[in-house]
């Protein structure tokens, strides 16, 4: 396994927060890109690193809540911590309905942006680890043929090999073998690992 | 006939003969006969007196040697011409004079002398006409003379030339006219008691020193008398006439014996002065003098007349001058002591006044107390001017005192002999005589008194008082048009430091904002700092550089409150010399943030040269400011990619012109003017005072405020401001 490199999106119009906020986070060890506008941000590709988003609210042009929804369309969604100088309540209600990390008003104590950042960065690597884990595990399923994969469907429902083979209209013994090629190419421990796997992939049977 | 008859008669005919012969030699003029063929007879005594030429030598033709050789052709044509026709003939010629050996124009005339019909004898006379053309042209001459010296003064008159010297020109006009006569001129004080010098060009000026200022009066001189009685006085001998008993010692001593004066008279009959013939030895007048005396009393008096009535003018308009500047300077002045300041340094540099003070009553109104306003133009007044402190008068006493209580100018001749004057001392000591009192009412009320001295005791001059009372009054007026204007201007500062501090409402979020950016990063910096310098081995360079931002951003901080607390002062407008561009740059920099936070675009368009505007810095931020928040507000409702607000400045004819254009919900038509009518608000909670108060504030730079519609979305506010430039030119 490759070493893990997080690294913290800054995007504050104001150089100066820029500079502290980055300042700050290299004294902990933390790797930091800044931006002064939130578009200068979205021209860019997403990391492959486990990262995060520190956003100033108020911005000219997209401000930081604009921010947040563009994020939310793209298909890998940064944990973000926001920044104010004057928060409202209904701001911040909105910001952490929409997923924020954490809400923090200007001026914040040190630690609590680290600690924000790092809760952040978590975040985005458990997202990481569930999206990783996700891919491979459709990797797995799409080198199933298409009877193992209905096997894999309908074992995933808590059926037995008898009532498949009934369903599929073959024989028990066939059923069989294609489960035991379906569950080593799965590398699934137990029907109920092979169940969470469905609900995972979004297998359901198909009705037939 | 008888022998005694004949005898008788022969005695009686030698009698005649002998009386024509004397009679006819004393005729001045040269009398002859001739036979009828015009040979010469007879010639008088007077021929050879002035010929020198014999009988004898003259005889016959023999005369003819005496004619000039030009004139005896001449003469011998129209003689003979006479001869042959008997007629009467009149020949001027040449005839040598022995006495000064030149020729002499003579006229001759030869008369026929006829018995029955016939021509017997010739009588003639030659007369010297050079003698009489001579005397009639040296008499016209004269007269002439006389008359382009009489136009010649009236020409100095109307040149507006000085009187002395006026005067001067006409007594030597009059002196030339008749030998050993002297003339002078004498005017009457303007108090009408005393003489004073007009000219005396041939008089001993000792004399003429004595006799300037003296009084006038039944007994005084010729001149003196004169004037009084208004009447000619002849003094034929000085020295025994009774007029000139006071005087006698000092005609005596300039010696002067006779003085015929007689008075001048303005055209309304006033006496202006007297003109005097004086000489040298008892004379009395001979008729003669008569026309001369005539003529100089006439033009003396158009003279004195002419310049009484020219000072007067120039006073009026001296005055007036001085009426003019000091209500200016006045109207200029800050305060009351700055006011007085001025009246009185201009009266005195004026009127040569030596020393002016101001009075002011005590805060229980019981007493006058000296202020510290003061004028002099002279040195050496310190001592009255000490005792002038030191001293405080109720109402009645001294000077200011009287003026303070009567509530009217009070003129004192010499103070030194004033008996209501406790400031007596001093004045003795510093020479101070004539004193004037003024007091300056507000309403009814003295609020000061103002006084002037001179070092001469002088009569009062209504004139001047009249000038310093109106002035006095000026300055009331000034000072209660400059309370109002005060009060106005204070009231309009508070109004307009009302509506900046609502429109800094208005901005308190973005301005709270904009300084707590860098509050957060100094907070942040400060922090990292901290941790640094805890670990055992801290990286200076990377501390220092962190505090070199904090105090980067410190600065900021400062800067964005110090823009701020200058439009949060409550102060009087102060008018200075200001880049207009510079204050766009401010107003700007003001609502950079809101603009941000709105999601408006600021744009700016600076002309790069403009004419330098003298203003209030902060009005005429606020009036920016208020225009740029207007037209953020104005664009609540637009797209926000349309946002746009641009301030731009240029030069219009020669003055400063703004313009703040936004791109908003524009103005309704017909309400172009409306929208500066106060309380006239299309915002919920806007005062409506925003653009009243800032036309008010571009008037009061002389400027104009409007707004016009954009031909797009939006309307675009203008201003303008006039160069100082031009204002100072102005």
């Amino acid at each position: 396994m490759k070493e893990e490199k997080p690294i913290v999106i800054i995007v504050d119009d104001d150089s100066s927060m820029r500079t502290m906020i980055a300042r700050l986070l290299d004294s902990v060890g933390l790797k930091s890109i800044s931006f002064s506008a939130p578009e200068e941000f979205l021209r860019t590709s997403p990391p492959d690193d486990p990262a995060c988003v520190v956003l100033d609210v108020q911005m000219p042009g997209l401000s930081g809540l604009d921010l947040q929804r563009e994020l939310a369309k793209a298909e890998h969604q940064l944990p973000i911590v926001f920044m104010t100088g004057h928060g409202d309540i209904p701001m911040t209600v909105q910001a952490m309905k929409e997923g924020a990390v954490a809400f923090l008003t200007k001026p914040f104590r040190n630690q609590d942006l680290i600690d924000a950042v790092r809760q952040a960065l978590n975040v985005d690597r458990e997202a990481r680890k569930q999206r990783d884990q996700l891919a491979s595990l459709r990797k797995r399923y799409e080198s199933l043929t298409a009877r193992e994969r209905e096997v894999f469907a309908l074992v995933a429902t808590g059926l037995l090999n008898k009532q498949i083979a009934l369903q599929l209209g073959t024989t028990e013994r066939t059923v069989k073998a294609h489960r035991g090629v379906m569950v080593q190419k799965m590398e699934a421990d137990s029907v109920a690992d092979l169940v969470r796997m469905a609900d995972k992939l979004g297998v359901g049977p198909t009705e037939t | 006939m008888n022998q005694q008859a004949r005898a008788r008669e022969k005695t009686t005919a030698l009698a005649a003969e002998q009386h024509f012969s004397l009679l006819v030699d004393a005729l001045p003029q040269i009398v002859w006969t001739a036979n009828a063929d015009g040979a010469i007879e007879y010639f008088n005594q007077h021929w050879f007196d002035y010929t020198g030429i014999s009988f004898e030598e003259a005889h016959g033709s023999g005369w003819q040697s005496a004619l000039h050789p030009d004139d005896l052709q001449i003469f011998l044509d129209r003689w003979n011409k006479a001869l042959r026709t008997g007629e009467n003939c009149e020949v001027e010629f040449r005839i040598r004079c022995a006495s000064d050996d030149s020729y002499h124009w003579q006229l001759n005339r030869a008369l026929p002398w006829k018995e029955n019909g016939q021509v017997t004898k010739w009588v003639g006379t030659i007369t010297d006409v050079d003698l009489i053309v001579c005397r009639d042209l040296t008499d016209r001459k004269q007269e002439e003379a006389f008359r382009t010296g009489q136009s010649h003064v009236l020409e100095m008159i109307a040149r507006g030339e000085p009187l002395e010297s006026v005067l001067t020109s006409l007594m030597l006009l009059i002196e030339a006219q008749v030998e050993e006569m002297l003339c002078s001129i004498l005017l009457l004080s303007d108090d009408g008691g005393h003489v004073r010098h007009g000219a005396a060009p041939s008089l001993p000026p000792d004399y003429v020193k004595a006799v300037d200022g003296a009084p006038i009066g039944p007994k005084n001189g010729s001149c003196g008398t004169a004037m009084f009685l208004a009447k000619p006085v002849i003094v034929t001998d000085i020295f025994t006439d009774p007029l000139w008993e006071d005087y006698r010692g000092l005609a005596e001593a300039s010696g002067l014996r006779a003085c015929w004066s007689t008075p001048i008279f303005s055209g309304s009959g006033k006496v202006l002065g007297s003109f005097a013939m004086y000489y040298r030895q008892p004379q009395s007048p001979s008729g003669s003098e008569a026309k001369l005396t005539e003529v100089a009393t006439h033009i003396a008096g158009i003279a004195i007349e002419h310049q009484r009535a020219e000072e007067e003018r120039r006073r009026a308009e001296d005055q007036l001058t001085l009426l003019q500047v000091i209500t200016m300077e006045v109207a200029a002045a800050q305060d009351l002591p700055s006011a007085l300041k001025v009246v009185l340094r201009r009266v005195c540099e004026t009127t040569g006044w030596v020393l002016a003070q101001a009075w002011i009553p005590s805060a229980d109104g019981s007493v006058l107390e000296c202020s510290q306003t003061w004028f002099t133009t002279a040195v050496g007044l310190e001592e009255f001017r000490l005792g002038s402190e030191r001293t405080r008068f109720l109402p009645g006493m001294g000077l200011p005192g009287r003026v303070w209580s009567a509530k009217q100018a009070v003129w004192i001749r010499d103070v030194t002999l004033d008996s209501n004057f406790p400031r007596v001392q001093e004045a003795e000591g510093t020479g101070l005589k004539s004193a004037l009192g003024i007091p300056i009412l507000s309403g009814d009320r003295v609020i000061a008194v103002i006084e002037f001295f001179l070092r001469e005791p002088e009569d009062e001059d209504e004139h001047l008082v009249n000038v310093i009372t109106s002035i006095a009054a000026q300055l009331d007026m000034a000072i209660e048009r400059k309370h109002a204007e005060d009060e106005l201007r204070r009231t309009q500062g508070q109004l307009a430091h009302v509506a900046r501090v609502t429109t800094m409402g208005e901005l308190t979020a973005s301005i709270a904002h904009e300084v707590n950016q860098p509050l957060g990063a100094i907070v942040g910096n400060a922090d990292i700092c901290l941790d640094w310098l805890a670990n055992e081995h801290p990286d200076l360079s990377k501390v220092a550089e962190a505090i070199e931002d904090i105090s980067r951003d410190g600065h900021r901080a400062s800067e964005v409150i110090s823009r701020i607390r200058g439009l949060a002062k409550k102060q009087l407008p102060q008018k200075i010399t200001l880049d207009i561009n510079e204050v766009a740059r401010e107003a700007q920099a003001l609502v950079n943030h809101e603009a941000n936070m709105r999601g408006v675009t600021l744009l700016t368009e600076f002309a790069a040269e403009l004419p330098i505007v003298s203003g209030d810095r902060v009005q005429l931020q606020q009036v920016l400011l208020n225009l740029l928040m207007n037209g953020m507000d104005a664009m609540t409702t637009t797209e926000r990619q349309q946002r746009r607000l641009t301030i731009s400045t240029g030069n219009d004819g020669g003055q400063a012109l703004v313009s703040v254009c936004d791109c908003g919900v524009g103005v309704e038509q017909g309400q172009s003017e409306q929208v500066f009518k106060a309380f006239h608000s299309t915002k919920s909670g806007g005062m409506g005072m925003g653009l009243a108060i800032s036309r008010s504030i571009i008037e009061a730079h002389g400027g104009r405020l409007w707004l016009e519609p954009n031909d797009g979305p939006g309307v675009t506010f203008k201003f303008t401001l006039p160069s100082s430039v031009a204002e100072a030119e102005a």
